[in-house]
């Protein structure tokens, strides 16, 4: 350490880290005043690891580029090192330097949220110590790898770069699970509430990276006289820009090429009734109060169907398929399982329910089939109605089914956009939603002859999935192939299809009358400067009962699309005058989904009286 | 190489410097030991011994990439010697420490300094490396010097800077200087007031200088004593008059000798030039009186002929 040398960097930088730690003051004031929004898990000491985030990413590059990059950049270190100080100590001083910066703003708001904190929660010294470690063990991790990375000079950027594509290919390609170890533990989702157990395995972990970095970037300054870093630090030449590119493009496409080719096992339901489906396994499992036999029939039935489906649309191979019967859903809610180590398409249902319609469960199934083979493709919400009604259609193409005029009359009695589509999803659910598109697919089918609707649906659907800008561009457009078919632009087929939904309203004006009846009202109501509950109420016109109805919630995050069905949390109620009150508590600044919705036997469906997001004022 | 050390020991150099200051203290402030210093494979110092004696000026010529800017850096303790030891006022190490820097006075061929730092600021940062180190004596030697005090070093000329970079390796009085090629890279006037002053400050504060360049007028200028090195050796050390007196050049009839004669050795040999070859040989000054050469033969060589001699590419000797 050099008393002088910190003087200099003090006067050099002390604009910026004046500055950062202003910025950061101000960032905890904030957080301090706003505890409510950010404590979630009962502790104010929670807010700490929103600083610890941000100083281990953003201040630690900023303070590295100050300290490190910019005094190799300009070559001072050889003023530098042309006074008596040694190379050591000069990258010591500036080491501890910026580890002090950075941790100096982290022990203050650590600090701050101690003196408020204390008032109303008991803080152990070795919850407090846990705490402290746990935050500041990635913020000098993060500052030490920026310092080594402002030592490797020109090739920061890349190794940045690089470093970004290894943990993408890791995550890819290998079982590696970044949010389960070092630093993200440390800052995990239990920061605040562990108070007993330190977690030596991730601090240990993060010291070792922190010792072992900081031994490299003595390493380069020391190597060869400092030659070496004095090397790394001059100006990238136009033969390695080109050669970093190349490499660079090269990984990602290797990643790319390892990645499709990567095969990952077909997902194996053990003891399961088992039929092929074109080659592929479809495995139903039995459980209580449906028996091997129910199984087996329904495993010979879906691979039936998902093989007429595969030679229709000419698919060229179909996922394993696994059907697991869940007695906690409701009959009329299907759930997609996550793979992360296996390949095919799990799905589970209320199979034992006497409520359960296996035509809404076979329009589930090939949707998630067809998501599977498009690559996620015919998600794109343009083309999302035709995922929704072709599969639909497809899974009672056999019969009439009575229940589609009524669920479409329901379904259009808002009106709705089919180009946004998942708007119209939410509004009314995804089975009324499903009848609703099959609806537009029976217009467009009775516009067509049967070859033409056949090559449209396979050009729609199976289309072989590009990627990326190439697949964007290449995939066909629903507006050029109604035009090659002589039917108009897509806003024509629209307009018909209104026409036939307004058609079904006609028939079914007295459904409608009745829902029409029913009046659901939701309000925030404040308990607090900070907290909130809602209020939901259903009631029924005149002498119309209301019935019993559903809320429906779900706290929404950031950048929360569709939300499943059985995502949301369910909260039965009867109609009534009064207001009946959510169990969960709001708080201000939350997003949050509302359902109010009914189940209609008439229509093997509930129908959505109210869904709508609302931000918590 | 040629090194008349004991030459100048007894006094029997013909030690007129230059500056015209007799050589008074005969201490050796600095010697080093067979010095070599390799990158990768090619050695840039191949076994230097240099000796430097109190209250002289040593210039160091010698050709870009000889080795002298790697040298003075081993002298610096900036770089390590592979091999070889220093000997610095009477300490000998394997490479200078930090302490051993604090009685070195730098300046180097590249000045880079803080460009947000002014000559005061950047004063007063250096002078938290020396115990020694005197305020008035800088702000004296940037008056004297005319390197503005409040101007950031940004805004310095080439040679303000290389001036503010002469005071502050002046400013606490170091009894060794060491001045890596400073006048490389400023105009005529500015070079003859460097030279100006650094010959006042040496002879004023009785420092020694050691003064690294390839300008051969400059150094005949200021040095009392020069060192030559060509690719990594030294091929001369001593005196300048008995540098004149030791080289001369030959001029003969083809083939010309075999060998060189006793006493002689063969620096360089000169392309014919109508039908006449011409041989530049060293020896001590009585050996030429004993040579075997008819002296219409024997010419005197400027210093500058004899730098070259010494420094063309040694497939040409």
């Amino acid at each position: 350490m050099s008393a002088a040398l910190l003087r200099k960097e003090w006067r050099e930088h002390r604009g910026a880290l004046i500055l950062l730690n202003v910025l950061f003051g101000v960032l905890g004031a904030l957080l301090v005043l706003n505890e409510a929004r950010y404590a979630t898990h009962g502790t104010l000491m929670e807010v700490l690891k929103i600083p610890a985030v941000m100083l281990s990413t953003a201040a630690a590059l900023f303070v590295a580029h100050r300290l490190v990059t910019r005094e190799y950049g300009q070559r001072t270190q050889l003023f530098l090192e042309s006074l008596p100080l040694s190379r050591a100590s000069i990258l010591a001083t500036k080491l501890l330097l910026g580890g002090g910066v950075l941790l100096l703003p982290l022990v203050l708001t650590g600090l701050a949220l101690w003196s408020r904190a204390r008032l109303h929660e008991d803080l152990s010294a070795r919850f407090l110590l846990i705490l402290g470690l746990r935050a500041a063990t990635p913020v000098l991790l993060g500052w030490m790898f920026c310092a080594l990375a402002g030592l490797i000079g020109r090739y920061r950027n890349p190794l940045f770069l690089l470093l970004f594509l290894a943990l993408f290919a890791a995550d890819r390609l290998t079982d590696f699970d970044l949010t389960r170890v070092g630093p993200t533990v440390l800052l995990g989702s239990d920061f605040a509430f562990e108070r007993q157990h330190f977690p030596w395995a991730a601090l240990g972990l993060c010291w070792a990276a922190i010792l072992g970095m900081a031994a490299v970037c003595f390493g380069l300054v020391l190597h060869r006289d400092g030659t070496l870093a004095e090397l790394l630090s001059q100006r990238m030449s136009h033969r390695e820009k080109v050669f970093i590119a190349c490499i660079c493009v090269g990984l990602v496409v290797v990643i790319s090429v390892m990645d499709a080719a990567k095969q990952r096992q077909p997902f194996t339901l053990h003891d399961a009734e088992q039929a092929l489906a074109v080659g592929s396994p479809v495995q139903v499992s039995s459980g209580v109060g449906f028996s091997r036999e129910d199984a087996a029939r329904l495993a010979t039935r879906l691979a039936n169907d998902l093989g007429a489906l595969s030679r229709y649309l000419g698919l060229e191979r179909l996922p394993a398929v696994a059907v697991m019967p869940i007695r906690e859903l409701d009959a009329d809610v299907f759930q997609r399982a996550e793979l992360e180590n296996a390949d095919g398409v799990v799905v589970r249902a209320n199979l034992a329910d006497p409520a359960f319609d296996v035509r809404d469960f076979e329009a589930f199934l090939f949707q998630q089939v067809l998501i599977w083979t498009s690559k996620g493709q015919v998600l794109r919400e343009e083309r999302r109605w035709w995922l929704d009604g072709f599969t639909a259609w497809w899974a009672r193409r056999d019969e009439e089914d009575p229940r589609l005029s009524p669920r479409v009359a329901v379904a259009s009695r808002d009106d709705f956009d089919p180009r946004a589509w998942l708007t119209t999803r939410e509004r009314v659910g995804p089975c009324l939603a499903g009848a609703l598109a099959a609806r537009g697919i029976t217009v467009l089918r009775s516009q067509l002859d049967e070859e033409a609707f056949h090559s449209l649906a396979r050009q729609l659907l199976a289309w072989p999935p590009g990627t990326g800008v190439t697949g964007r561009l290449s995939e066909p457009r629903l507006e050029d192939l109604l035009r090659a078919r002589g039917l108009g632009s897509e806003s024509e087929l629209f307009t018909r299809w209104r026409t036939a939904a307004s058609q079904d309203r006609a028939v079914h004006a007295a459904l409608l009358e009745a829902l029409s009846r029913l009046h659901p009202s939701l309000h925030v109501v404040a308990e607090s400067q900070e907290t909130f509950r809602l209020e939901h109420r259903l009631r029924g016109e005149g002498n119309t009962p209301a019935g019993r109805y559903a809320l429906l919630s779900q706290n929404l995050g950031p950048f929360t699309a569709e939300v499943a069905p059985y995502a949301l949390s369910r909260q039965d109620a009867v109609g009534a005058e009064d207001a009946v009150i959510l169990p969960q508590g709001l708080a201000r600044g939350e997003r949050w989904l509302f359902v109010m919705q009914q189940e209609r036997p008439e229509l093997g469906c509930p129908v959505r009286l109210v869904a709508e997001r609302r931000e918590i004022p | 190489m040629i090194d008349e050390n004991a030459a100048v020991a007894t006094g029997e150099a013909a030690d007129v410097p230059a500056s015209g200051a007799p050589l008074s203290e005969p201490e050796v402030v600095l010697r080093t030991f067979g010095l070599v210093r390799a990158f990768d494979a090619v050695r840039a110092v191949n076994g230097v011994d240099l000796e430097l004696r109190r209250g002289e000026v040593y210039g160091f010529l010698g050709r870009n990439g000889a080795g002298k800017t790697t040298t003075l850096r081993m002298l610096m303790g900036i770089l390590r010697p592979d091999s070889g030891e220093i000997e610095l006022m009477g300490e000998r190490v394997r490479r200078v420490r930090a302490a051993q820097k604090r009685r070195l006075g730098y300046v180097s061929q590249e000045q880079v300094f803080y460009p947000w730092m002014t000559a005061k600021q950047l004063g007063e940062f250096v002078a938290g490396f020396y115990a020694d180190w005197d305020a008035a004596h800088f702000t004296r030697l940037l008056r004297v010097l005319d390197v503005p005090v409040e101007r950031k070093s940004a805004q310095l000329s080439g040679g303000t800077r290389m001036k503010l970079g002469l005071a502050l390796a002046l400013a606490h009085r170091p009894p060794l200087l060491i001045l890596d090629e400073p006048t490389a890279g400023l105009d005529p006037v500015a070079r003859r007031e460097f030279l100006d002053i650094l010959r006042e400050q040496v002879r004023s504060e009785g420092q020694t200088a050691l003064f690294s360049s390839h300008l051969v007028g400059e150094v005949e200028e200021v040095a009392h004593r020069i060192g030559i090195l060509h690719e990594g050796r030294l091929r001369y050390q001593g005196s300048l008059e008995r540098l004149r007196q030791s080289v001369r050049r030959v001029r003969l009839e083809e083939p010309g000798p075999e060998s060189a004669p006793p006493g002689l050795e063969l620096v360089r040999k000169e392309r014919a030039n109508e039908g006449r070859r011409a041989w530049v040989y060293s020896g001590a000054p009585e050996s030429w009186d004993t040579s075997p050469f008819p002296r219409e033969a024997i010419e005197a060589l400027s210093l500058e002929d004899i730098f070259l001699a010494y420094a063309r590419r040694s497939d040409e000797a």
